[in-house]
C-alpha cells in the first residue's frame, strides 16, 4: 500500500482511537480483543510512516510486550483461585504461596491482551496524526494551554541548538564535565538565555495583540463558571461513590453523574464562548476521513449500547464459577472489526500528496 | 501623524529619566531613521509608539503621545497592534510557533479575525515580502534575513499604518540586511507605510531616510532633521561621511555614488581602472567568479609551500564534512604572531568551522591542523586551549556566574591556573570593565557583555585569539573601542583571527584577509590588496577610490597632507 | 446587586480557582487509587462482577476530566503574555530534560517543577508539570493512555512545591538540602503512582471469589500491588528519586537565584504609573 503524506483529520482519527480503545477498556474477552488487535495492526500497515511520531511505534510495541510478559506471572502468582491447578507453591510463602492455576494464567493473558490492544491503538493514533495538529485541537476554553504548548514545541529546536553552542563555548574555556556539579556551567547559561528569550517573545506577542482574548465578564459570571466546575466535580464524585457503595441506587448515581457532566459541560462551553480568538488552520473533511469517523462512531455506539444494556456479553472472567471459554456475539465482533475501516479507505483512494 | 508632547519616562528602579521632555512629530508616510549611541533611549522611544513603554516595563510616564489619533498609553499594546507593527532586533526570539504560515496568522488570531480574512491576508503578506516559497517551512530552519522578513510579514498581517523596527538588521550579515532594508523601502514607497527604525550601521540605510532623529544621550532633547544636516552633527558616522565632513564636501554624500563625484576630483592620478599592482596570493584552486558576479583577477599565485617556522597556526590541506556535506575543502591556511587575519565570506562558507578546527572543537577529516606545534587530532583539548582562546558569537553562551570577577576565576580554574585577583583586576581595567567587576554579567549592555566574554577568555593569556562575529549589535563607539583593543593585543605579539562580515572593522584592523566560499579558500592576501580587488568585501573608502592605497579615512587624509 | 455582594463575589472568584484545583486533585487522586478500593466495594451479586471491568474506562475518563477541569478553572483568568511566554519556555526546557537519557533510564522531570513551583507559586508549578509532560509526548514520546496520569502526577509535584513556605524570597542556607529531601520524597511517591495507569486492568482478579465482604479486601489488594511493585519498578523508582534529589541539591541555589532575579527584573505584575513625573 502506498504511504501517503496526506493530512489525516485529527478528529476522525480521535474517533478511531476511541473506537479502538473502548474495547480494551470495556472487556476482557480475548476473542474480541484479538479482533481489535488485528484491525489495529492492519491499519498500521496501511498507514506507513506518515507522521513524525511514527518512530514511537516500536517503543510502544516493546513496552506493550514487556507489560504483557509481566502481567501473566503477576496474575498467576498472586491469585490463587481456580480449579485447574498447574503447580502448587508452599502455602506459607507470602502472597505467592498456594496453588498456581491455569485460570489465573488465562486471566493474566487476557489482561495483557487488554493492555497491548490499548497501547497499540494509541501507537497507531500517533502515527496517523501530526503533533502540531494535535495542538490545534485545543478547545477554546483552555486555549491558553494550547498557546503555551505551541510555544514550547517551537522552542525545543532552538534550545537544542543553544545547548550545543554552550557546551562548545564552555569546553573551550577549560570546563570538563566530570561530576554532577559540572553540569551547572552548561545548564545555567541555557536557563538564563531561555528566560531572556521568553521575555523577548512576550514583548513580541504583546506587540501583536496577545492577551485580552477573554471577554471581560462580570464577577458573577466568572464565579458562576467556576462554581459550575466545582459543583460538577462534586456531583461526579458523589455519583461515583454512589455507584460504588450503593450499587442498587443506579438511578441516583446516574443522575448525579449526568448532572455533574452537564455542569462541567456548561462551564466549558460558556468559557469557550467568551474567547475572542479565532483559528487559522482548518482541516478539510475528505471522504475517507468522513467514512473513518462514521465507522468509528458506529463501532463506539455499538460498544456503549452493549455495555449499558447487555453487559454480560462483554463479560469474561475465567475463574469459577464462570467458564474460562470466552463467549462470542457477532454484533460485538462486528464492532471490533470496524476498527479496520481506515485500512480499506486509505488504500482505496489515491490522495494527492500535499506539499 | 505621530506626535509626542513633552514626554518623560523613567524605568522602574531608576532615578534618571531616559526620555525627558521629549517632543517631536512625524508625518504619515515618512521613513525616519533613529540614531544615537547605545543607551540614549532609542529603544525606549520606539516602544513608546505602541505602548510597550510603559505597559510592558512599568515605570513612570508623563506627557502625551498620539499615534494616528490613538493614545498608546491609554490603549495599551493590544489596542495599538493593528495600527503599529513592531519588529524586534533578535530574529530568533520573536516567534511564537515554529511554522511560517502559523506565525503569520498569530497576530490575526489574537484579534479574532474570521478565517476567510486570515487566509486572504496571509497570501497578501507572503507576496508583499516575497516569502511565498517559505510558507510551509519551519522557522528554525530559515536564515537570519528570511526570519526577519517573516517577522515583518507577521506584523504586516494586521495591516498597520506604522512599522517600527528596533535595530532589525544588527544581527544580520550584510546580504540579509540588504534584503530586509530593501523590503522596508518598498513597503514605504509602494504602500505608504510610515517606517521608523533605529540602526547603528548608518551606511546601510541612510540613503532611504526622509528624516533622521538623533538622540544624543539619555535624557537629552532629540534632534530631528534632514539626513545630511544631522549627519553633519553626529559624533560618529560612517567613513564616507567622515571623509566628506573632513574635506568639507557639500552636499554631504550619503552613498558611494554621491561620493564618487567628489572623489574623482580629488586625486587626478587615481582614476578608475588604474590599479597599483600588489600581487594577490590566491589559493591553487581554480579561480571562479564568486559573489554577485564579482570577478577575481587571476594573478600569479604565491607558492604556499612550507609553513613558515614562526607560524603559530597551520592548516594543511584540511577537509571536513558535516552531515555528509563538505564544510571545508582542502583548506591551506597559516597565521603567525603579531598577525591580524580576517576571515570573510558568506554565511555557511565555513568561517566558523575553520575557527572551530583551530581550537580543536572539530577534528579534520583529512589533513592536519597544527597549533603551536600541537596536532589537534592527537593533542588534548586542555593543551590546545592553553594557546588558543575562542570567543563565541553570543556572549550569552559563556556568561553565567553571579559576578564578572567570578567568570574570570572560573576560566582560571578551567585552565588549572592559580587565582590572581590583581591580574584579573588589571585585565578588567584594560578592557574598560573595572567598575562592573562586581555586577552580574548578564545585566551589562551589549558592548560590555562582548568585552566581558573577551575578558573571560583573555584571562588565560592565550597566544591565539579567535573571534566569531564580535561586532554584532555594537555601535560605532563600541566598535572603535574593540578595534583598538584587538590591535593592542596584536601588537603584544598575539595572533588575532576574526571571522566577520564587518568590512569597516577589517579595513581598520586587519593585516590579512582570507575569503572563504563553500569551504574553500578563495583568496588569501594582504588586506589592502584583497579588499581593493573585491567589489563586495570592500570598505566604503575603497569603493570610493578603487585604489589599494585608500582603505580607511586616515589613508586619504595622509595622502592629501603628503601631496601638500 | 449591592456592592457588598459584588465584593463578596469578587473575593470568592479569587478563591475558587484554588478550590477547583484542590477538588479536581482530590478526585483525580481518588481515581488513581480507585482500583485499590474496587474489590472492597459491596457486592450485589452478578452485576458487580460485570462492572468490575469498568474500572479502566471510568478511571481514564475521570482523570482526564479532572485534569481538564483543573486547567479550565485556572484558565478563567487571562494569562499575560509574559506568563504565557515564560511558561512556554520553561515547559520546553522541562520537556527536553525528560527526553535526555540519563543513567539507567533516569529522567529529570521533577527537578524543574519543584524549583519553579517553589519560586513562582503553586499555579505556575501545576501548569508547568502538566504541560511539560504533554509537550514531551508531542515531541517524540508519543501520546499514550498513561499521559493523564503523568500529567497529573507531575502537576501535583509542582503544585505541592509551590505551597512550601519561603519560596518567594528564600535564601536560607538550608534551602537546597530541604528541597533535595522534599524532591526525593516527592519524586519517589509520584514516580510510583505514575505507574498506576495499568493497575485497573490488574486489580479485578485479586479477590476472585464471589463472596465479597465490604472493607475486607483492601489489604490483600494493596499487598498484591506492593509485591508487584517491588518486583518490577521499586528500585528504578528509588533510583530516579535519588537522582532527582541529587539534581535538586546541586541546582537549587543557582536556579532559584536566577528565577528570583528574573522575576524582579521583568516584573510579572506590572502596573504602569501614569502622569506621576
Amino acid at each position: 500500500m502506498q504511504s501517503v503524506t496526506s493530512e489525516h483529520h485529527p478528529v476522525a482519527w480521535s474517533g478511531w482511537l476511541a473506537a479502538a480503545a473502548l474495547p480494551a477498556l470495556l472487556t476482557r474477552n480475548p476473542l474480541y480483543l484479538s479482533l481489535v488487535l488485528l484491525a489495529v495492526g492492519i491499519t498500521y500497515l496501511a498507514l506507513g510512516q506518515s507522521s513524525p511520531l511514527a518512530r514511537s511505534w516500536g517503543a510502544f510495541v516493546r513496552f506493550g510486550a514487556a507489560l504483557w510478559l509481566l502481567t501473566i506471572p503477576f496474575s498467576a502468582l498472586t491469585s490463587h483461585q481456580g480449579n485447574l491447578v498447574l503447580l502448587s507453591l508452599p502455602a506459607n510463602w507470602p502472597v505467592v504461596g498456594g496453588p498456581i492455576t491455569a485460570e489465573s494464567l488465562l486471566y493474566g493473558l487476557t489482561t495483557g491482551l487488554q493492555i497491548i490492544t490499548l497501547l497499540l491503538s494509541f501507537a497507531v493514533f500517533n502515527v496517523a496524526v501530526d503533533q502540531a495538529r494535535l495542538l490545534r485541537m485545543t478547545p477554546a476554553f483552555i486555549y491558553q494551554m494550547g498557546v503555551v504548548s505551541a510555544i514550547a514545541v517551537g522552542f525545543v529546536p532552538q534550545m537544542v541548538a543553544a545547548w550545543q553552542t554552550i557546551r562548545e563555548a564552555q569546553q573551550v574555556r577549560g570546563h570538563r564535565v566530570r561530576g554532577l556539579r559540572d553540569l551547572l556551567p552548561l545548564i545555567m547559561p541555557l536557563l538564563i538565555t531561555a528566560l531572556e528569550r521568553a521575555m523577548r517573545l512576550a514583548e513580541s506577542m504583546e506587540a501583536r495583540g496577545f492577551g485580552g482574548a477573554i471577554e471581560p465578564s462580570s464577577h458573577w459570571r466568572r464565579l458562576a463558571q467556576q462554581l459550575a466546575i466545582l459543583g460538577g466535580l462534586a456531583a461526579l464524585a458523589s455519583g461515583l461513590a454512589c455507584l460504588g457503595f450503593l450499587p442498587d441506587r443506579r438511578l441516583l448515581a446516574g443522575s448525579l453523574l449526568a448532572a455533574g457532566g452537564l455542569a462541567l459541560g456548561w462551564s466549558f462551553w460558556d468559557q469557550g464562548r467568551r474567547v475572542r480568538r479565532s483559528q487559522y488552520r482548518r482541516w478539510y473533511w475528505n471522504r475517507p476521513d468522513r467514512l473513518i469517523l462514521g465507522a468509528s462512531l458506529l463501532a463506539g455506539m455499538i460498544w456503549l449500547a452493549v455495555w449499558l444494556l447487555r453487559a454480560d456479553w462483554l463479560f469474561y472472567y475465567p475463574y469459577p464459577p464462570y467458564s474460562p471459554w470466552p463467549a462470542f456475539q457477532p454484533v460485538v465482533g462486528l464492532a471490533a472489526l470496524l476498527a479496520v475501516a481506515p485500512a480499506f479507505l486509505l488504500g482505496a483512494e489515491a490522495k494527492a500528496i500535499q506539499p | 501623524m505621530i506626535k509626542l508632547d513633552h514626554v518623560s519616562y523613567i524605568y522602574p528602579d531608576q532615578t534618571v529619566p531616559v526620555l525627558a521632555d521629549f517632543s517631536l512629530s512625524i508625518e504619515p508616510g515618512e521613513f525616519v531613521l533613529v540614531v544615537g549611541p547605545s543607551g540614549a533611549g532609542k529603544s525606549t522611544f520606539l516602544r513608546s509608539l505602541n505602548g510597550l513603554v510603559p505597559h510592558f516595563y512599568g515605570g513612570r510616564w508623563a506627557g502625551r503621545a498620539s499615534v494616528f489619533g490613538r493614545d498608546p498609553v491609554g490603549r495599551a499594546p493590544r489596542g495599538m497592534a493593528d495600527l503599529v507593527g513592531f519588529v524586534f532586533q533578535d530574529a530568533e526570539a520573536q516567534f511564537a510557533v515554529d511554522t511560517v504560515e502559523d506565525e503569520l496568522a498569530f497576530a490575526m488570531e489574537n484579534f479574532g479575525l474570521p478565517q476567510a480574512t486570515m487566509r486572504k491576508r496571509v497570501e497578501e503578506v507572503l507576496d508583499q515580502l516575497a516569502i511565498a516559497h517559505l510558507r510551509g517551512r519551519r522557522i528554525s530552519s530559515l536564515s537570519g534575513g528570511e526570519k526577519q522578513r517573516v517577522a515583518i510579514a507577521s506584523v504586516l498581517a494586521l495591516q498597520p499604518e506604522v512599522l517600527v523596527l528596533d535595530e532589525p538588521t544588527s544581527q544580520l550579515d550584510p546580504q540579509a540586511a540588504e534584503e530586509v532594508l530593501v523590503a522596508l523601502r518598498q513597503l514605504n514607497e509602494d504602500l505608504g507605510l510610515t517606517v521608523i527604525l533605529s540602526e547603528h550601521r548608518l551606511e546601510r540605510v541612510i540613503q532611504y531616510a526622509d528624516r533622521v532623529l538623533y538622540l544624543p544621550a539619555s535624557g537629552a532633547p532629540p534632534v530631528m532633521g534632514d539626513p545630511r544636516a544631522i549627519l553633519a552633527q553626529l559624533p560618529l558616522v560612517p567613513p564616507l561621511v567622515r571623509l566628506g565632513r573632513a574635506l568639507g564636501w557639500q552636499p554631504l554624500p550619503l552613498t558611494i555614488k554621491e561620493g564618487r563625484v567628489f572623489a574623482r576630483s580629488l586625486f587626478r592620478s587615481a582614476e578608475a581602472g588604474e590599479r597599483s599592482s600588489l600581487g594577490l596570493a590566491e589559493d591553487s584552486g581554480p579561480g571562479r567568479a564568486r559573489g554577485r558576479g564579482e570577478p577575481l583577477s587571476p594573478s600569479a599565485a604565491l607558492p604556499v609551500a612550507q609553513p613558515s617556522p614562526a607560524a603559530t597556526v597551520v592548516l594543511d590541506g584540511v577537509d571536513y564534512s558535516y552531515n555528509g556535506r563538505p564544510a571545508l575543502r582542502h583548506v591551506k591556511f597559516q597565521a603567525g604572531p603579531s598577525e591580524f587575519v580576517a576571515l570573510m565570506g558568506r554565511n555557511g562558507s565555513g568561517k566558523s568551522t575553520l575557527l572551530k578546527q583551530i581550537v580543536g572543537l572539530l577534528k579534520p577529516g583529512a589533513g592536519r591542523v597544527t597549533v603551536a606545534g600541537l596536532d589537534t587530532q592527537r593533542a588534548e583539548m586542555d593543551d590546545i586551549i592553553r594557546y588558543v582562546g575562542y570567543v563565541p558569537q553570543q556572549p550569552g553562551t559563556l556568561l553565567f556566574q553571579e559576578t564578572l570577577d567570578e567568570e574570570l576565576s572560573f576560566t582560571r580554574r578551567g585552565h588549572h591556573l592559580r587565582p590572581d585577583p590583581a591580574a584579573d583586576r588589571a585585565l578588567l581595567q584594560r578592557l574598560g570593565l573595572a567598575e562592573v567587576g562586581g555586577r552580574d554579567p548578564r545585566d551589562l549592555s551589549g558592548g560590555e557583555q562582548q568585552r566581558a566574554a573577551l575578558a573571560a577568555i583573555l584571562v588565560a593569556g592565550p597566544q591565539v585569539i579567535l573571534l566569531d562575529e564580535p561586532t554584532r549589535g555594537l555601535d560605532y563607539a563600541q566598535k572603535e573601542a574593540l578595534a583598538a583593543l584587538l590591535l593592542d593585543l596584536k601588537r603584544e605579539g598575539r595572533t588575532v583571527i576574526m571571522a566577520t562580515h564587518d568590512v569597516e572593522l577589517v579595513a581598520a584592523c586587519a593585516d590579512r584577509v582570507v575569503l572563504l566560499a563553500e569551504g574553500e579558500v578563495v583568496v588569501d592576501g594582504p588586506a589592502r590588496a584583497v579588499m581593493s580587488d573585491s567589489q563586495v568585501f570592500s570598505s566604503q573608502i575603497n569603493k570610493l577610490f578603487r585604489d589599494p592605497r585608500f582603505l580607511v579615512v586616515e589613508d586619504v587624509l595622509r595622502e592629501m597632507k603628503a601631496e601638500g | 446587586m449591592t456592592s457588598h455582594a459584588s465584593r463578596l463575589t469578587y473575593r470568592l472568584s479569587r478563591v475558587t480557582p484554588g478550590l477547583i484545583l484542590a477538588l479536581a486533585s482530590l478526585l483525580g487522586l481518588a481515581a488513581f487509587l480507585y482500583p485499590f478500593f474496587l474489590p472492597a466495594l459491596p457486592a450485589s451479586g452478578g452485576s458487580m462482577m460485570a462492572h468490575a471491568s469498568d474500572a479502566p474506562l471510568l478511571t481514564v475518563l475521570l482523570i482526564g476530566l479532572c485534569l481538564v477541569a483543573a486547567l479550565a478553572g485556572l484558565n478563567v483568568q487571562q494569562m499575560t503574555s509574559k506568563l504565557t511566554a515564560l511558561l512556554g519556555i520553561l515547559v520546553a526546557l522541562n520537556a527536553v530534560l525528560r527526553a535526555l537519557p540519563g543513567p539507567a533510564g533516569f529522567s529529570a522531570i521533577f527537578v524543574l517543577p519543584i524549583l519553579v513551583g517553589y519560586a513562582y507559586g503553586p499555579t505556575f508549578g501545576f501548569l508547568l508539570g502538566a504541560l511539560s509532560l504533554l509537550v514531551s509526548a508531542l515531541i517524540g514520546g508519543g501520546v499514550g493512555p498513561w499521559l493523564p496520569y503523568q500529567m497529573f502526577a507531575t502537576a501535583w509535584v509542582g503544585l505541592l512545591s509551590g505551597l512550601l513556605p519561603g519560596g518567594r524570597t528564600g535564601g536560607s542556607k538550608a534551602e537546597p538540602l530541604a528541597l533535595a529531601i522534599w524532591g526525593g520524597l516527592l519524586g519517589f511517591v509520584f514516580g510510583a503512582i505514575m505507574n498506576l495507569w495499568f493497575w485497573p486492568f490488574l486489580s479485578g482478579g485479586i479477590a476472585g471469589t464471589d463472596t465479597w465482604r465490604p472493607g475486607l479486601s483492601l489489604w490483600p489488594t494493596i499487598r498484591a500491588y506492593l509485591v508487584f511493585y517491588v518486583a518490577t519498578s521499586l528500585w528504578w523508582d528509588l533510583g530516579r528519586a535519588a537522582g532527582n534529589a541529587v539534581l535538586v541539591l546541586v541546582l537549587a541555589r543557582p536556579v532559584l537565584r536566577v528565577l528570583r532575579r528574573f522575576r524582579n527584573r521583568f516584573r510579572f505584575d506590572v502596573v504602569p504609573a501614569v502622569d506621576i513625573i
